[in-house]
């Protein structure tokens, strides 16, 4: 008994983690969302001290989930150089959790049906590790430093191969788990488990099935990217083929983008040789990272459990549920010298890259946390009928209420969507942006040289952060 | 009691000592068994870039690309070598030994005056800049056009391709490129390739 009561008071204390982890990621966001980047990556990475220049980030030990987050701050703070050590870290970290779920034995879903999946680590979408591609591309560029720019290129490519692969086996691993878990239950309870299950999808999920992205978990921002980069630094006529084959696949994800259509134009004059007078031609590029991605909120739900044979008892327990981000603006005018006015297109929605890769991972979800729930109300009756001074009874009851939480743990500072515009640099180095028809930001941009204008606004109103690249 | 805790500590840190020793082996480069018998590792290595230089500069002496006719030696200046790969390595570590060993072969000098970047040595530079000082003995300094140009560039590439193999496990492809460029013509006299491909697991991203 004496033991019991210590086993559950430390998982009744670890599981306080799960609250304090919603608490940090509400106040990232909340200064996130208003433009306070260097706030913001105090809060994950628990000084600001990183977005001074002469600080050095060293990252060792540090959660996945506030790297990410840190990371991307501090992306948009410019303090680019801490930042491409945090994304670094992350896409390293990722690769090795990738690997280790494509070899684990279920360990790590073990730990979810004993407890709740926001007890451990962060376990990373397969659109995170891709999406870090994004920005080590975008930091090493900001750094001025094209070599490294070509390194990432390379292995957000693999990575992208590797993506359906990758996926294929956590939900493989998982679903073992998960029905290695439903199977200790008795032969009434994993029927209504089942019945749940489906119960719960028809009636709380089927809003989201209208969420698509794109096939094999592709991200047309990192591929528009990658085509962007070889476009403009080609070491050969490989490269511009290889440009045009990046084009040919965003224009293939984001058919109605113009920008992305000329682009590949341009690529395929450049491989095939018939660019002629056009090279000389110098372009600005202008990425919109627009608003805030879908969060996940909890959804509180009943389902009845056989504790005892032919009696129903309905057991509370919650879920994750997207809730879908908010764009700041519909999209971003661009003017340069006299030329008209422009507007930034859709690039990648990042709102449908999450939900829908959520609504794949779900169903597992829902029958880990069922037989979860299911396994620890069973438990917590036992220990109520054979308690004889009601302590134990005690424990489990506020362990259970505490660890049937959903994991509502996702990379909260990603933008809704990311649009796209090009202009060519005639006369003026001058810049412009617009946000529903009212200037936001003047820019200096080369005139002898192409370059890449990133833009961040995560809600309307905040302060837009704005950084010029050198392509 | 002191001195139990200082014979503990000695026991200690030589168990220590040891244990962390055993760990460790010490390669001899200069030993080809030693170097061959090293283990394989999927990332680009020590014996990778050697191949690939030795290859390049055999085929490279053997097709007489770097003989001059005229007599004399060819100067050459490094240009851009591209790492195409998934791994930050540092392009010196194949240049410098194929430099090395075009140096010993007595054909070619390499020129540290030019770079894509500007000069390789900054130094050739800056001493003529001593030029205008007094403190200076003028009778070494560098004299205008005194300089060589190079005849010969060499530039190159190295590529990765990473593929799953059908029945589990991976294959890494590097492909070194190199290509030698008779400056005065603009025509490549020299072009080569060498393959380094492994198998194994974990086909390195990182």
């Amino acid at each position: 008994m004496k033991k019991t009561v210590i086993g559950l008071s430390v998982l009744l204390l670890t599981s306080a983690c799960g609250s304090l982890d919603r608490q940090k990621a509400a106040d990232f966001r909340a200064v996130y969302e208003k433009g306070e980047y260097c706030q913001a990556s105090a809060v994950s990475l628990g000084t600001s001290e990183y977005c001074q220049k002469d600080s050095q980030v060293t990252p060792d030990d540090m959660e996945l989930l506030d790297t990410l987050n840190g990371g991307s701050a501090l992306f948009a703070a410019k303090a680019f150089a801490n930042s491409d050590r945090l994304f670094a870290y992350s896409a390293k970290n990722i690769d090795e959790y990738e690997k280790a779920s494509m070899l684990e034995d279920g360990g790590r879903a073990a730990v979810d049906i004993l407890a709740n999946a926001s007890l451990h680590g962060y376990s990373p979408y397969i659109m995170d590790g891709i999406y870090t591609g994004a920005y080590l591309i975008l930091g090493n560029l900001a750094l001025g430093d094209k070599a490294g720019a070509r390194i990432e290129v390379n292995r957000a490519y693999q990575k992208q191969k590797e993506a359906s692969e990758v996926f294929r086996s956590e939900i493989k691993e998982q679903s073992e788990a998960a029905a290695k878990e439903t199977q200790k239950l008795d032969k009434d309870n994993r029927k209504k488990a089942a019945k749940n299950e489906e119960e719960i999808i028809a009636k709380h999920y089927q809003d989201l099935k209208k969420w698509r992205a794109y096939k094999d978990f592709m991200n047309p921002y990192v591929t528009y990217l990658s085509g962007l980069y070889l476009l403009n630094n080609s070491s050969g006529a490989g490269d511009y083929e290889n440009a045009s084959m990046y084009m040919k696949r965003t224009a293939g994800m984001v058919p109605k983008n113009r920008t992305v259509l000329k682009d590949l134009q341009l690529a395929e004059s450049y491989a095939g040789n018939k660019a002629g007078d056009a090279k000389k031609r110098r372009h600005v590029w202008v990425v919109f990272e627009n608003g805030m991605v879908a969060t996940l909120e909890a959804l509180s739900l009943n389902i009845p459990v056989f504790l005892v044979s032919n009696e129903l008892s309905m057991i509370a327990f919650s879920v994750p549920k997207p809730k879908e981000g908010k764009i700041a603006y519909p999209s971003l005018g661009v003017s340069l010298g006299g030329q008209k006015q422009v507007k930034t297109e859709l690039l990648a929605d990042v709102d449908a890259m999450f939900i829908s890769e959520f609504n794949k991972r779900f169903p597992v979800i829902l029958s880990k946390a069922i037989a979860a729930t299911t396994f620890k109300a069973i438990m917590q009756y036992q220990i109520q009928k054979n308690d004889t001074n009601g302590v134990g009874s005690l424990i489990m009851a506020i362990y259970t209420i505490m660890t049937n939480q959903a994991d509502l743990r996702s990379w909260q500072s990603l933008p809704k969507n990311v649009q796209v515009a090009r202009l060519e640099v005639k006369d003026s180095g001058k810049l412009k942006l617009f946000a529903k028809g009212k200037e936001i930001a003047k820019i200096n941009i080369p005139k002898d040289k192409n370059s890449l204008v990133y833009v961040r606004i995560p809600e309307p109103g905040a302060k837009p952060s704005v950084a010029v690249m050198e392509l | 009691m002191k001195a139990f805790t200082g014979i503990k500590s000695i026991i200690f840190a030589g168990t220590a000592l040891m244990v962390s020793g055993c760990g460790t082996t010490v390669v001899d480069l200069d030993n080809p068994e030693e170097k061959a018998a090293m283990s394989n590792v999927m990332a680009l290595e020590y014996r990778d870039f050697e191949k690939a230089a030795n290859k390049a500069v055999q085929e490279m002496i053997s097709s007489g690309a770097v003989t001059n006719r005229s007599g004399g030696r060819y100067v050459l200046v490094i240009s851009r070598i591209t790492n195409d790969t998934m791994q930050k390595i540092d392009t010196d570590q194949l240049i410098k030994k194929i430099r090395t060993q075009l140096l010993q072969s007595g054909k070619v000098v390499v020129t540290s005056a030019v770079g894509l970047d500007g000069a390789e040595d900054p130094m050739v530079m800056k001493a003529r800049q001593l030029r205008k000082s007094k403190e200076v003995n003028q009778a070494n300094v560098a004299k205008k056009g005194t300089i060589v140009a190079p005849d010969l560039s060499l530039s190159g590439k190295i590529i990765q391709r990473n593929l799953d193999l059908d029945f589990g496990g991976e294959r890494v492809e590097y492909y070194f490129q190199l290509t030698l460029t008779d400056l005065t013509t603009g025509l490549a006299i020299w072009e080569g390739e060498t393959p380094i491909i492994k198998e194994g697991r974990k086909a390195p991203i990182w």
